[in-house]
């Protein structure tokens, strides 16, 4: 290893405040602030944690797929809902007749 | 301030007092003299002052005892290396080869670099590459010198050069249109001065220089400052897909990568070896100069010195796109510091430790450069038979080239 690469890493240890437990060694971290900078393949970002795209977006063939994957089964499953509520509507309208008859009755 | 520095100070003084805007490029380029065969690029659109500022560089340390060659006008050999000296040749048919004022120069001078041929750029692109020319089967070295280019790449006939040769370039600086206030500044220094390269006194010589560069080579940069650098640097160039290697580039070639949010997924070529030189070169002469260098001043000058020796993805958004990264690499490097990474990293190369381990290997599918000197260890720690070959982060990151 090269010796400034040596020094550099001894002065980055010096700085580290680590406890040495049994054989555990406990580092502990700083907070790190909120990233200010995105990069421009933040596509996902910009979709679920609704943060601000930059003008150009760029998508992957593989994030793409995924996307038109949940699409259609989202699709699927409105058409399946809609279906079961139509069931439901005609179920509704039965049992309103049936209870229409029963007072008259 | 000491008997040297004062010099450089005065030089800048004078270039400044003639010419009105740009201050930090005039502060790049004072800096960029003081190392050993120092080259600098001006780039910009027409009648922004390119050739003025670099005739006033030249007049201030030689004189006028420099060369300047116009890429604007038809080059021959004879003028840009050497031509034969031909009644040798016809009277006792000896070779004797007369070598270009340009070579033999110590201040030289390219205008219009665009427009030189390939052939000319050829010849000057080995003389940047190795310090020497070569004529009729006969050497000459040039040795120290400074050289000055400047080029508008939107002159419509331009030759593309290739981007090796721009690497040759230490800096490169691009030159704005002046403000309004500015504009008045310039017609009253006109006036004043009439022309303002004439106007330009002679500051340095070219000993004076030397004995500079002699003492700026001797400085010493803080290994925080290189480790910077550094990082910066390989940050730029790293590729787990191996970039280089390959005619794929991104953004094609991060389909599917784990580090497809990197900063490495902006570089479609990263820089060469040569950025690190250049930038440790600048920090000195910074210190030498100013008595300190910080780490504010790595990502200013990175600015000037990366520019023309890599290609962004986003190349198209120019100058801010690069500064976009700078300060996304910044943010980076403060999340590595906040990780104490280079502390575990410390602690492993001494011995290894599993449970440290576990954490490198989490903080390495982040940061690809920590991952590369973390796999570096882990062959000597699976040969000791310390870690499985299954168990390394190579085989999660890389599983085609563990298997081999």
């Amino acid at each position: 290893m090269a010796n400034s690469f040596a020094e550099f890493l001894k002065r980055e240890a010096a700085k580290v405040r680590a406890r040495r437990i049994g054989s555990s060694t406990f580092i502990e971290e700083e907070l790190r602030g909120e990233r200010r900078y995105h990069l421009p393949t933040d596509f996902i970002d910009a979709l679920f944690l609704r943060s601000e795209p930059g003008e150009h977006v760029v998508v992957e063939k593989g994030v793409l797929r995924e996307l038109r994957y949940r699409l259609d089964e989202l699709e699927n499953e409105v058409r399946k809902l809609r279906r079961r509520n139509r069931a439901l509507e005609v179920l509704l309208v039965a049992c309103a007749v049936l209870l229409l008859l029963s007072v008259m009755r | 301030m000491k008997g040297l520095q004062m010099y450089v100070k005065k030089l800048e003084e004078e270039v400044r007092a003639r010419f009105v805007g740009n201050d930090e490029a005039v502060g790049v380029l004072t800096l960029n003299l003081l190392h050993e065969r120092s080259t600098a690029l001006i780039r910009a659109p027409r009648g922004r002052g390119k050739s003025t500022l670099m005739l006033l560089f030249l007049k201030g340390i030689f004189g006028d005892d420099f060369v300047v060659l116009s890429g604007a006008s038809e080059i021959k050999r004879g003028e840009v290396v050497a031509r034969l000296h031909i009644p040798s040749l016809e009277r006792e048919g000896v070779e004797k080869v007369i070598w270009s004022a340009f070579v033999k120069a110590r201040g030289k001078g390219l205008d219009e670099v665009n427009r030189l041929n390939p052939y000319t750029a050829s010849n000057i692109y080995h003389l940047l590459q190795f310090g020497e020319v070569w004529a009729y089967g006969q050497r000459y070295v040039v040795g120290d010198f400074v050289l000055f280019a400047n080029e508008n790449p939107a002159d419509p006939t331009t030759f593309v050069h290739p981007p090796p040769f721009y690497d040759r370039f230490d800096v490169c600086v691009r030159l704005s249109s002046l403000p309004l206030s500015d504009k008045f500044r310039l017609q009253e220094l006109i006036e004043k001065h009439g022309s303002l390269v004439d106007s330009m006194p002679q500051v340095l010589d070219f000993d004076t220089l030397r004995e500079i560069r002699r003492e700026v080579s001797e400085v010493e940069v803080d290994v925080d400052l290189l480790a910077t650098v550094n990082v910066l640097v390989r940050d730029l160039q790293a590729c787990i897909r191996d970039r280089d290697g390959g005619r794929i580039k991104p953004p094609a070639l991060c389909e599917g990568c784990h580090f497809v949010h990197g900063i490495c997924s902006s570089v479609r070529e990263g820089p060469s070896e040569r950025a690190t030189l250049v930038l440790h070169n600048l920090l000195k002469a910074k210190a030498w100069l100013e008595g300190k260098a910080t780490e504010d001043d790595i990502y200013r000058l990175a600015s000037y010195v990366l520019p023309h020796r890599m290609e962004l993805v986003r190349q198209d958004r120019g100058p801010e796109e690069l500064a976009r990264l700078l300060r996304r690499q910044r943010e980076l490097n403060e999340e590595r510091r906040a990780r104490k990474q280079w502390a575990i990293l410390e602690s492993l190369t001494r011995s290894f430790n599993r449970e440290l381990y576990k954490l490198a290997a989490e903080i390495a599918v982040e940061d690809l450069i920590f991952a590369e000197e973390l796999m570096k260890l882990e062959g000597e720690w699976v040969s000791k038979g310390l870690l499985k070959p299954e168990e390394t982060l190579r085989s999660r990151l890389m599983p085609d080239a563990a298997t081999h």
